[in-house]
This record gives structure tokens, sequence and C-alpha cells, in this order.
């Protein structure tokens, strides 16, 4: 009987120790991209370029929201930037009563974000403009000095006696009755200038005509660049304006405030200073930050731009840290007339003209009314070194 | 990406469908015989099974992981999304971009391989000639190893993504972004608040069973015997924090009624069979609500989820030869199991139906086993106990969501 326990008792061990096989899987991933980190050799202007401060409006916030901005006051805006999304298609062109709520709002956001996401893209290719327009700037002056533009002068057939009769048009001046000798300097001023009729076998023309159509081609080429770059600096303009219409329509239907202003380089506050941040010389903290903030004439309790500060304590609990991600971040309360803006931003730093980033795509909103939303808190600063 | 990707994680209830509520392959005959008054059986089984196979919803044979296996789509990650800010963060890209919510990033991978080996001790006691009452007391040893990764495709949407992101300024979304998408199942998973998904192995006591037997019949070729038992919550249901955990219990009470037939042809061979119904009761559990259809991983937990598991109804044919101590047999069996039902007032009744997807299960399976016995040698005075030990082996043959890898059994009984 005792070998029968024994046998009995090796055959419950007998299960132990059975060990799962090892697991095969499939894996590859392309090399990974780093980001560029905040370092202590970065020279960031003080002064805050351009801001944003906005609530993000929830579904019961747009519920009762009705709203045609293609066919308004608005209009002009709205169809600017429309026409400057190829993916317009996707974005409400009016909100209404009986629109399903999940297209109503999600309309909304992303209205929001592709008006942000079209201002850096302008903002990005406006540098390039400008500095194609540089370019071709110094291309012309380059050929104003090679093209012999002095060599061809002009008289007015009214003063005979400075030279050969070969007669010009300024158009400028016409109704002065053409009293001055001119002579052309440059293309920009070229094609203020025709000469008369009858003159074409005259010995200069063949070379006036070659500077005509050549200052003609170059300016054109300065013109189409300049009138893109008028184009998307109206454009980043109404990207801003879409917002700040659309947000302000939806305080209309809540009694939220979905929007701040501050004053900053790009958008001065006409009689007072401009927000501003400095952090220390490690990077590690802040030394100074004030922001002069206004409001919406809708549903907030103040407005007028007014400081908002560590100084005045308006701003407070500021740090500096790395995150777990290896993320440098700035963390703060921002406590405005209506709200609190509890921002845990990440700090992003690239070459010009974007520059020096302080962002926060989900900042906690905290209402007065106790009503709590997300935000988006973004600060842009000029970067003098990286 | 638990669903980063949003990703399908049934693995768990594949897993844990070992030796939980779920269809189980049968590991022995059924029998009408019971004990004589005053009889002791003691009988040890010992089940190793291991669990990387299954058979899905059409009867098709998949990876367990099957479901880790998935593509990375703009559909997915946007249904992975909570908030409608969050959403259309996800709808602006994929404009921007000029994609579409089939666009993918490539496909996750995953593998679990699960060995399970179950110590069943059985003590039976006659008390009267008809009537038998035992008590099953499973002990399951499991291990489960599990492994995930990634095969990145599409390396221009890949950057073109990145490059987005990297465009709005926020670093720590182009690293959580990079994460996702090179650790889809971890990261995912780690943000619905799962446990990582590591390899483990567990000793447990599982569901014990008590049997009452009651010989209705006897003569010299038929006998019918009806039973009754009860299943009693004692093993411990797959941990609602884990995405693949091996259950060795449901957690809640199960009520059975069957019968058995034996038909002796002569005195070496008999065929018996048996069909069997099983209630599990309707309780209350901590269940995941999935948040779309096609998957199970969620952050969303209730934890007092009114759930009503399918009831299962079971036939088992065999027959056995046996001659002075050498038996062999060979049988098959159906079992089908209802759907399972979950409701509760925590989320849509949509979501807890989508919790009911793939538990309709069917198993068609076949057993031969081999042994020896001393019976015929004690009763000639020539073995100081009657003792029995068989070897059972289980293949599954056809059915839908239940694991297909076979069982193998051994079965020592002694009688004293």
């Amino acid at each position: 009987m005792k070998n029968l326990n024994v046998f009995l008792l090796s055959l419950i061990f007998i299960s132990c120790g059975r060990l799962a096989q090892v697991p095969v899987v499939e894996n590859f991933t392309f090399e990974e991209q780093t980001v560029i980190p905040f370092s202590t050799n970065s020279l960031v202007s003080p002064m805050v370029r351009a801001a944003t401060i906005v609530v993000v409006p929830e579904r019961e916030d747009v519920k009762g929201l009705v709203f045609n901005p293609l066919d308004g006051s608005t209009a002009a805006e709205w169809t600017d930037l429309y026409s400057n999304l190829d993916y317009s298609d996707y974005l409400p062109g009016e909100f209404t009563l009986d629109m399903p709520i999940d297209q109503k709002i999600l309309g909304a956001s992303e209205i929001v974000m592709a008006a942000g996401s079209i201002r850096d893209q302008y903002l990005r290719n406006l540098s390039t403009l400008e500095s194609e327009f540089s370019q071709k700037e110094e291309d012309v002056r380059a050929y104003e000095d090679s093209a012999g533009l002095t060599d061809i002068t002009c008289y007015y057939a009214s003063r005979p006696s400075r030279g050969t009769p070969y007669t010009c048009r300024f158009d400028e001046d016409a109704a002065s009755g053409f009293t001055r000798t001119k002579t052309f300097y440059s293309c920009e001023n070229w094609v203020l200038f025709s000469l008369d009729a009858n003159q074409e076998v005259h010995v200069q023309f063949q070379k006036y005509a070659e500077i005509a159509q050549n200052c003609e081609g170059l300016q054109a080429e300065l013109d189409e660049i300049n009138t893109i770059i008028q184009s998307r600096k109206l454009t980043r303009l109404s990207a801003e304006n879409v917002v700040l219409d659309l947000l302000l329509e939806t305080e209309k239907v809540t009694d939220l405030v979905f929007a701040a202003k501050a004053a900053t380089i790009e958008k001065p506050d006409s009689i007072g200073e401009e927000s501003s941040l400095v952090f220390s010389a490690d990077k590690m903290s802040v030394e100074e930050f004030k922001l002069f903030v206004d409001f919406l004439p809708g549903n907030s309790s103040k407005v007028g731009y007014a400081e908002y500060s560590i100084a005045n304590g308006l701003i407070r609990d500021v740090s500096v840290y790395v995150s777990d991600l290896g993320v440098k971040k700035l963390k703060f309360t921002l406590e405005l007339p209506d709200m609190t803006f509890v921002v845990n931003a990440d700090i992003s730093v690239e070459k010009m003209p974007i520059g020096f980033r302080v962002i926060d795509s989900a900042a906690k909103v905290e209402f007065n009314n106790g009503k709590s939303r997300k935000g988006v808190f973004k600060l842009e600063f000029d970067t003098v070194k990286l | 990406m638990k669903k980063i990707i949003s990703l399908t994680l049934g693995a768990s209830l594949l897993a844990s469908s070992c030796f939980a509520g779920d269809l189980k392959a049968p590991f022995s005959f059924p029998t009408a015989k019971v004990l004589p008054k005053g009889i002791r059986n003691l009988s040890m089984k010992g089940l190793f099974a291991r669990a990387s196979q299954r058979l899905d919803e059409n009867g098709e044979t998949v990876v367990l992981a099957n479901a880790l296996n998935s593509t990375i789509t703009f559909q997915k990650v946007y249904d992975s999304k909570k908030t409608d800010f969050d959403k259309a963060s996800i709808l602006n890209v994929m404009h921007r971009l000029g994609k579409d919510f089939d666009d993918s990033f490539g496909y996750s991978t995953g593998d679990v391989r699960v060995a399970a080996t179950a110590r069943v001790p059985v003590f039976a006691f006659g008390l009267t000639n008809k009537i038998t009452i035992a008590a099953a007391v499973p002990v399951i040893k499991s291990s489960m190893r599990i492994k995930t990764g990634v095969v990145q495709q599409n390396e221009d949407l890949h950057s073109q993504m990145i490059q987005t992101l990297n465009q709005s300024g926020v670093p720590s979304k182009v690293v959580e972004t990079m994460n996702k998408l090179s650790m889809p199942i971890t990261e995912k998973l780690n943000e619905y608040g799962y446990l990582a998904p590591v390899g483990e192995e567990k000793d447990e006591l599982g569901d014990i069973k008590l049997v009452g037997k009651y010989n209705n019949y006897q003569d010299d070729k038929v006998m019918i015997t009806s039973q009754v038992d009860v299943t009693l919550p004692t093993g411990k249901d797959a941990n609602v924090m884990e995405v693949v955990d091996v259950a060795s219990g449901d957690d809640q009470t199960d009520l059975g009624l069957g019968v058995a037939v034996d038909y002796k042809l002569s005195d070496s061979f008999s065929f018996s069979g048996g069909f069997g119904y099983q209630w599990q009761l309707a309780d209350s559990n901590a269940e995941r609500i999935p948040e779309v259809s096609y998957s199970r991983a969620t952050p969303d937990i209730d934890w007092n989820t009114k759930r009503d598991l399918g009831n299962v109804a079971n036939l088992q044919l065999a027959g056995n030869w046996s001659y002075k101590g050498f038996n062999l047999g060979a049988g098959y069996s159906y079992q089908s199991k209802e759907k399972d039902r979950y409701s509760g007032n925590q989320f849509s009744s949509e979501r807890y139906e989508w919790l009911t997807q793939e538990t309709k299960q069917e198993m068609q399976s076949m057993q031969v086993t081999a042994g020896l016995d001393t019976i015929y040698l004690f009763r000639k005075k020539a073995f100081p106990a009657p003792l029995k030990i068989m070897f059972t082996y289980t293949n599954v043959i056809d059915g839908i969501n239940v694991v297909k890898d076979p069982l193998y059994s051994v079965d020592f009984n002694m009688y004293f």
C-alpha cells in the first residue's frame, strides 16, 4: 500500500513544471526620428511673437449652434480659409440644429485645428517666399546694373535742344507736360515709360525693347511672389479670425468664454506692453512671465487688456521639468477672470520662422461656474540661436 | 495599441477557455457505473493541454493570438480616441495627408502560448448500491507566454505622420505616436490600464465539482444512471486587468443534469453513451466593456456587469474493450454552448452586446484511450488492490470558438 501511495503522489508531480512554448512574432520597425531638445545654448527672444488661448467646445456647447459662416459678414474670411485648404470638403459649411451632433462637434474642432495648421504651414511658407522674393530682388538689381538701363536716354519733345529727338512719355507725370529729362534707373520704373509713336526705327529702340521685355519678366516674377506673400498673410489672418468667429458664435449659445487674445509682437496692444517670458540661464526655471490678455465681446466678465503675471500672482505654480518621455515642459496655472487654465505645455524649438514654441493642446480649463473643458494654449517666440 | 491601435484582444478568453466556463475537451468516457455500497474510490486524473490554436467563428483554424495580429489603420486609431477633440485631431491629420480610414501603417503581431496541467483528485463513495457521490478538486498549474511586435509598412505615410506631428510643435505627441507605432500592443494596453502583457506561471485551485449518481436501471446487459452535479466557484476567473490570463474558474456556479447508459455487448465489449445539460447560473462580474465591435481591448470596466454564461449540452458515445486487465476505448463527443449574455447600466447596451460576440461554442472531439487495471487480478487474489490506470488522447476535430489543441490525460484509480 505504501508503494501505491508513492505511485499516486508521483502522478501528482508528473504534471508539474510544464512550460508554454516560446512565442514567435514578426517584428519590423522603421528608424525612429528624434525631436530637437531645448538646450541651454538656445537663445530665445523673451517677447511673445504670437499667442493662442482658446477653449475647445464640447458637444453640449455646439448643440444649439446655428451658424452659416459662408453667407454673412465674415464670409470672405471663411471662404479664404476654405479655398486654401485642399480638404475643406470635409469641413462643415454651416452649422444647423438638425445637423448630427458628431458631425457638428468634430467639424467645429477640426476647423480650429485646420486654422492652426494652416497658420503654421503658411508661416513656414512665407519664410520661403520671402527668401525667394529677396533673391529675386537681387536678381533684378543685378540685371539693372548690367543691362545698361542708363545708356538709353530719353528726351522730351518739348526740349529738342537737349539732344536727338528720341522722345518718351513719362506716364507717371503726364499731367506735368514732360518737363524734365528722364533716365531709366530701375526695372520697377521702366514700365512707367513708353515710346511715342513712329520711333521704332530709332537706333535705341532695340535695346529699349529688350530691356523692357526683360524688366517686365523679372518684375512679373517679383509681383507673382509678392502676390502669394500677401495672400498667405491674408489667409493667416483669415484663419485666426475664423476661429475667433466660430468661438464667438459658440459663446452666444453658452455661458462660457471660449477665446482670449494676448498682446504680442504680431498683434500688439496699441496702448500697453506686449507679453513676455524669460527663462533662467540654465533654462530650467522661469524668471519672468507676463501675459497681457483681452477677451472677445461675448461672455467674458472683463474686456480690455490686463496683466496676468507671476508678479501679480495670476500666473502661479510655474515649473520647468523634463517629462518621462524626455520632453522639456513648462507647467503653470493661469488665472483669468472667468476661468483657470492649468497648462502643462511641451517646449519645442526649431529654426525660424517657427522658432520657439510652448504648446499644450489639452490644457485643463476650470470655469468659475464649475464647468471644465480642454483648451489650447500656445505661445510662440523668435529664436536667435538654436 | 490595446487598442492602439485598437486591437482585438480576445486571447484572454481563449486562453482561459482551457479550464474555465467555456467548452472543454472531454478526457473520460461516459459511464453508468456506480460504486457498491461502502466502496470508496480515489482517482487521480492528470490532464495536460497546450493552447496555441483555436477554431474561430467560422470553424477555421487560427492562432490563439489571432486577435493580436491586426492592421493599424486610421480607422482604428480614430476609434481608440476617447474625446471628440482627439478624434478630430486624427481626422485632421488624415485629411491633411489626403488619406482615408483604410490607410494602414502596418500591422501588430502577437503570439500567445499556453500550457496547462490539471491534477484532479476525485473521491467517490458508494452510499448505497444505487447511489454514489463524488467530489473532484482540480488544481491547475498553468504557464502562459506572450510576445508582441509590429511590422511597420508604408514608410512614406509613417514619416508624413511623424513630420505632421512634429510641425504641430508638441514633442510629447511625436514621442507617444512613435512609441505607439513601434510598440502598438504594449502601449495601448498601458494606456487602457491593463497590466503589462508578460508571461506567468500559476498554481491555483479550480472549480470544485460535486456529483451524485443514481442507478435507475440495471440488468445483465444494460445499466442506466442519472447524474446531478454542482460546480462551485472555487477557481479564479480571468483577471480583468490582464489582457491574457489563464483562468482556473469562472466565478459562478453551474448545475448539471445527465443520464448515462452502458450496454454490455459481451464480457469484453461494451458501449456507453451519455447526455448532459449544464446550467451556468447568472451572476455579476467585473468585465471590460468593448468600445468597438471589432475589439475587446478597452479601458472601460463595469465592475458589476450582469452575466449569464451560455448553458452547455453534451452528448458522448464510446466503445470499450476490456480483457484481463487490458483496456482500449474510442469515443466521440459533441458539445454545444449557448451564447453568453451581458448587460449593465454603465455603458450602452450595444457595447455589452459586443461582449457576447464569439461566445457561442461548439466542439466535436474524438478520444482514444488505453490502459491497464488490476481488477481481474484482484478478484483472483493475485494483486493486493484493485487499481486502474488509463491514458487518453482527445483530439478536437471540429467546432467554433474553441481551443483546437489536443488534450492528454492520465487517470489513476484506486478502489478500497
